[in-house]
């Protein structure tokens, strides 16, 4: 006994210390990957992909949303529109600096937006971001396959500090909408020398602007690890010693590493039925624009509006809302297509009845006149994801019991359809918009030079005049103007009567990460937010 | 009577005694017995299934087996029992089929090859090498990518052309899908084993004398090559029934295979991939289905190679 | 020897000519254009831009007709470049990526043929001597059971019963060479695959052997069992092994795919899913060149090692 008590007091001595020196490691270990190989990368310019989610960590953006969805400066100070909302300028923070000690320059905030607008560079969401800056059209049209650059009239760095955005038509949003990781500055320099799809890597001894370096990545083994920048410049943090990531593509193995203890946050979310041995991971986030069930007003049926009606019409949207969210917390109900998170949100509003009647008398009101005739549906859910193929699954089952139609081609992803994919009838996407404002939501749904109605998107051609008209309108006010809610709330009426979408409850997104893992907060654009306040406290 | 039993047993022929070789062999009888009645199933399962396989409760999803639903209900709340019923028919039907399509591609290709001999024989055996040249998985899976929009707009336009809606049925279409890939990549495997049947046949004295009779070829084929090849065709095509059913759950897996809402073992098994920790009824049937009937598949196999394997001591 | 040679290699390559030109009209005429595809399908290009599709086009080529689009495939093909990866690893050149992930799939696969062998022979051969007892029987039917489940339910299963339940691991991932730990599960899941066809054949060769005349001679003069096995048997029953083995090469590299997915190794299978996927067509031309070419290493080799283990058999 007397051997043992000290040989005990020893072994006791090492586990505190261990447990001690474990408790201090700040390394935060994440797991990255929804879709496949291609999106592992920390190429910041490409404004999507998994990589934004991340990409606050390397790089600050110009402005950011913060939890509250207040908006809070970033690279740029200050900024501010001219009377009518035709030009913004936009102050740098002096502070602001790169990872190798120089400062940014207002005139690198533009090159790497120009970067950006360059078609042969593939940023397709640019369009949403800075697709109304003057000669912004005029840039791409007259730009080649080897143009890594174009320039753009109106955007220019009067001095050092300054950025001067002249737009085509007035925005008195715009502030709003370059506020998110996806405009990042990227050193425009590097990117021309290196080229674009390699500038980030640490061979080409890149810089950045965020919190943290790249100090590692491996493009066969996919892991990656970041290290605090030396040269780091806003007052707090950062307090973690590294970020290390590591792509697993599949959530059930993501699953097992989290119950294991493998590592700490994912990008994907990890299958919901595990949802009660880690609560923590599937605390619920605010991100705008969720999933939607689109119906191609183009394609043969859909476009058909009382075949559309009757589509809708027949499914007890309430049932496939159950029956797509079984779990307590993944879901929540919605009535309308503009979120509750947006500010015109209508509580009003009561969605579309399930009315199988008139759906039966919708479809003899179509041209086709019976389910017989009606010709093939194509649908995808666009994705292996648990929630949209369960709802679109569930769909398909009402229109078959209330309908009789059966004649129905699915495709978990939309390029299953090849050079079908003109017919698609049904697809799922999300409405991108970054910021919690109604009228650019709906622009974005509607308008037919939004992104889902534009050629080539899930509502490819969609037109209402009277909706464009609105929000035409509506975007020139200013976001305090009640009126622009009003404008966007009748748009939202032509849209739902217009019968192109279904909506019926969202994903509550989850934060994917442990609750150790503090101040880790995702945006409305889902990047992290002030990434440098995050910390390991176990 | 005692010269009558010796007469008995002189003329049983190579059949008869392969049936009383495999007849004593219990596993493969049992094979046989689960084969029967998964191809039973496949024939006969819809009807007697408890429930639509497509029905949906969506106020009873997930739920563990009950005297209602026996194997409990999936995702959907539609019910696993007649789902995997369902199922039989999927893999039955991709069973057959393939093996039909492979196995009357290798008679033609085989017998060709073998009775022209030279240029022919050659440019055909080229052919099947390079068809297995490549990793089969891999074939499978260029050849359902490829085939699949050829394959639908050509259903398409049928349809529009004749207005039969069978070819409306999107079910049919993923399985010619699935078995015209696996049968694309089969077909040299029984064009071998018939031509070297034919080649090996063809020498023997006897074939030599009935052609210098005046045998056709035809008859020379009926009377003397398929008999002779019957036995290591029927091990080939039970081996290619039982890999069939495998590789159709693999391609379901991969999302090549059979699409939703449709029911095969395979989309039952990697639907299930997600929620089996919490639901382990989900994977239990169609992991248990698939891996009785392959096993009866093997048993099988192994039975009719020791029964038609003459020299094989028991 | 080296006309054989020779005459083999000449032989695969004008099979190849012709395998390529399928491959590439299938995808072409098949399955599309992969620039298309990606814009149909990416989230990234959730808003799609035509003037986009129509530079990235250019770009690879792709607005090309089919003949010029495979000459030039096959004109840089000879001059040893690959092409690069169009959708699946952005302008990467396919050859780095193979070159990378050709050796980790050879490597889990020989681990895997060598495991094999070295439970599946023993167990086949005391199989064989306990012929129609209960101890073949148990072999035979469990290990044939234990493959009958597809390996991409055997594989999660065994790893959450080894991870979360018993607790002797962790989560396997990547790749962290062939002597890491983390490959084990990896290693022992493609085994399975081959495991029962290899029991069978050194059952059945054992089998055969021992109703050859020599061997009841030997054991007419009296030898042990054990002698009679280790004279007289091992040689016939090595010869169908190692042809099963050959014949099982390409199973391996290819029943890997499932284990690659599961288990995220970055292989050659992993590859041949992603860039069927994507529609990715210097990778889908390069991961079926690369099966090609293992096949007939793995036919070549049997073919050379066939006359060393049975020397009735020559060369022709």
């Amino acid at each position: 006994m007397r051997r043992i008590t000290p040989l005990f007091s020893i072994l006791t001595f090492v586990l505190l210390s261990l447990s001690v020196a474990f408790a201090q490691e700040q390394v935060l270990r994440i797991a990255t990957a929804s879709s496949g190989q291609s999106s592992f990368h920390f190429n910041v310019l490409v404004a999507g992909a998994d990589q934004q989610n991340w990409s606050t960590l390397l790089f600050m953006p110009p402005m950011y949303f913060d939890a509250d969805l207040q908006l809070q400066p970033g690279i740029f100070q200050s900024w501010e529109g001219n009377e009518d909302s035709t030009v913004w300028t936009f102050t740098m923070d002096p502070r602001a600096k790169w990872s190798d000690g120089s400062s940014m320059t207002a005139q690198q905030v533009v090159d790497s937006w120009q970067i950006q607008i360059a078609p042969v560079n593939s940023v397709g969401r640019i369009n949403g971001y800075l697709g109304n800056v003057a000669g912004f059209g005029a840039a791409r049209e007259g730009a080649g396959a080897d143009d890594l650059s174009v320039s753009v009239s109106g955007l220019e760095a009067l001095d050092d500090a300054t950025v001067r955005v002249t737009l085509a038509s007035p925005d008195p949003a715009f502030n709003w909408r370059v506020a998110t990781a996806h405009l990042s500055t990227a050193n425009a320099a590097d990117v021309l020398e290196h080229g674009y799809n390699e500038y980030w890597k640490p061979e080409n001894d890149p810089v950045f602007s965020g919190p943290f370096v790249l100090s590692a990545f491996d493009e066969n083994l996919q892991t990656a690890e970041l290290v605090p920048n030396p040269n780091w410049w806003r007052d707090e943090g950062p307090f973690l010693d590294k970020v290390t990531f590591q792509f697993v593509p599949d959530s059930q193995i993501i699953g097992a590493m989290v119950l294991n203890d493998q590592i700490d946050a994912s990008l994907a979310p990890i299958p919901s039925a595990l949802r009660g041995q880690v609560p923590d991971y599937f605390r619920p986030i605010q991100v705008i624009g969720f999933n939607t069930f689109w119906f191609s007003p183009i394609a043969p049926p859909t476009d058909d509006i009382n075949v559309r009606r009757a589509l809708i019409l027949s499914v007890d949207w309430n049932a496939v809302f159950r029956a797509t969210f079984p779990f307590e917390g993944t879901g929540v109900p919605t009535t309308q297509p503009m979120d509750d998170v947006l500010n015109c949100w209508d509580p009003a509003l009561t969605g579309y009845p399930f009315d199988v009647e008139a759906a039966e008398a919708a479809l003899a009101a179509s041209s086709y006149g019976s389910a017989e005739n009606l010709p093939k549906l194509r649908v995808t859910p666009r994705g292996n994801n648990e929630f949209n193929n369960r709802a679109l699954q569930a769909a398909m089952e009402f229109w078959r019991q209330n309908l009789g139609i059966e004649n129905i081609e699915f495709q978990e992803r939309p390029d299953g359809f090849g050079d079908d994919i003109d017919k698609l009838n049904l697809t799922r996407d999300d409405v991108v918009i970054r910021f919690p404002d109604g009228a650019t939501y709906m622009f974005t749904a509607g308008h037919s030079d939004g992104a889902v109605a534009r050629p080539g998107n899930p509502l490819d051609g969609y037109v209402n005049e009277d909706l464009d008209a609105l929000i035409d309108e509506a975007l020139t006010l200013s976001p305090d103007d009640p009126r622009r809610c009003e404008l966007t709330r009748q748009a939202q009426d032509f849209y739902i009567n217009d019968y192109v979408m279904a909506h019926f409850g969202k994903p509550i997104a989850t934060i994917n990460a442990r609750d150790y893992v503090e101040n880790y907060i995702k945006g409305p654009d889902i990047s992290l937010i002030e990434p440098w306040k995050i910390s390991i406290n176990r | 009577m005692d010269s009558f039993a010796l007469q008995r047993a002189e003329s049983r022929s190579l059949w008869q005694d392969a049936f009383r070789r495999f007849r004593r062999n219990g596993l493969a009888v049992a094979g046989l017995v689960v084969i029967a009645i998964f191809l039973l199933m496949g024939l006969i399962g819809p009807w007697i299934a408890p429930y639509d396989f497509l029905a949906q409760d969506l106020f009873n999803i997930l739920k563990p087996p009950t005297p209602e639903h026996w194997l409990g209900t999936d995702e959907l709340g539609r019910d696993i029992f007649s789902r995997l019923l369902y199922g039989a028919r999927t893999a039955a039907l991709v069973a057959f089929s393939t093996t039909a399509i492979s196995l009357a591609l290798g008679i033609l290709v085989g017998t060709w090859a073998g009775l022209q001999g030279g240029r022919v024989d050659q440019f055909l055996m080229w052919i099947s090498d390079q068809v297995q040249a490549v990793p089969g998985l891999l074939l499978v899976m260029l050849i359902n990518t490829a085939l699949r929009r050829p394959i639908i707009n050509w259903f398409d336009r049928l349809y529009e052309q004749t207005r039969n809606p069978f070819y409306l049925n999107t079910n049919w279409l993923d399985f010619v899908l699935v078995f015209s890939a696996l049968a694309l990549i089969a077909w040299p495997g029984f064009a071998r084993l018939i031509r070297g049947q034919v080649l090996s046949v063809s020498q023997e004295d006897y074939v030599l004398a009935a052609r210098a009779l005046g045998t056709t070829e035809m008859q020379v084929m009926l009377r003397h090559v398929v008999p002779n090849s019957l036995g290591p065709l029927v091990i080939a095509v039970t081996a290619n029934m039982g890999a069939a059913v495998v590789l159709e759950a693999g391609l379901s897996f991969l999302g090549l295979g059979v699409q939703p809402p449709n029911a095969s073992w395979g989309t039952m098994l990697s639907d299930s991939l997600r929620l089996w920790q919490s639901f382990p009824h989900l994977l239990i049937g169609p992991a248990a289905t698939i891996g009785f009937v392959q096993l009866a598949f093997v048993f099988l196999g192994d039975g009719l190679n020791d029964a038609l394997d003459p020299r094989r001591v028991t | 020897m080296a006309h054989y040679l020779l005459v083999r290699l000449l032989r695969w390559a004008s099979g190849l000519v012709l395998i390529v030109f399928v491959t590439y009209a299938m995808m072409f005429y098949g399955a599309g254009d992969p620039v298309k595809r990606m814009f149909i399908d990416s989230e990234e290009f959730a808003d799609a831009d035509p003037v986009i599709m129509q530079i990235l086009q250019e770009k690879y080529g792709l607005d090309q007709p089919f003949i010029v689009q495979f000459r030039n495939y096959v004109v840089n093909l000879a001059r040893g470049d690959w092409g690069n990866s169009i959708r699946l690893s952005v302008d990467r050149p396919v050859w780095e990526i193979v070159k990378f992930r050709l050796p980790i799939s050879m490597q889990l696969g020989f681990a895997a043929t060598i495991l094999a062998s070295l439970v599946g022979i023993p167990l086949g051969v005391l199989a064989a001597l306990k012929h129609n007892r209960w101890l073949d029987r148990l072999v035979v039917s469990s290990v044939t059971f234990v493959t009958a489940i597809p390996v991409f339910v055997t594989a999660p299963m065994l790893l959450f019963f080894l991870v979360l339940v018993v607790d002797v691991m962790d989560v396997p991932y990547g790749w962290n060479g062939i002597f890491h730990s983390d490959v084990i599960l990896p290693v022992v899941v493609i085994a399975l695959g081959p495991l029962p066809i290899i029991v069978r054949q050194a059952r059945s060769a054992v089998l055969e052997v021992m109703s050859q005349p020599f061997v009841r001679t030997a054991r007419a003069k009296g030898l042990s069992e054990r002698m009679v096995i280790a004279r007289h048997m091992l040689r016939p029953v090595m010869t169908p092994v190692v042809t099963t083995l050959g014949l099982q090469m390409i199973t391996l590299v290819n029943g890997a795919l499932f284990v690659e997915l599961v288990f995220n190794i970055p292989g050659v299978g992993l590859l041949t899913i992603e860039g069927i996927r994507t529609v990715d067509y210097p990778i889908i031309m390069a991961v079926t060149i690369i099966g090609t070419l293992i096949i007939f290493v793995s036919n070549l080799f049997v073919d050379l090692i066939y006359p060393l283990l049975d020397p009735r058999v020559r060369f022709s």
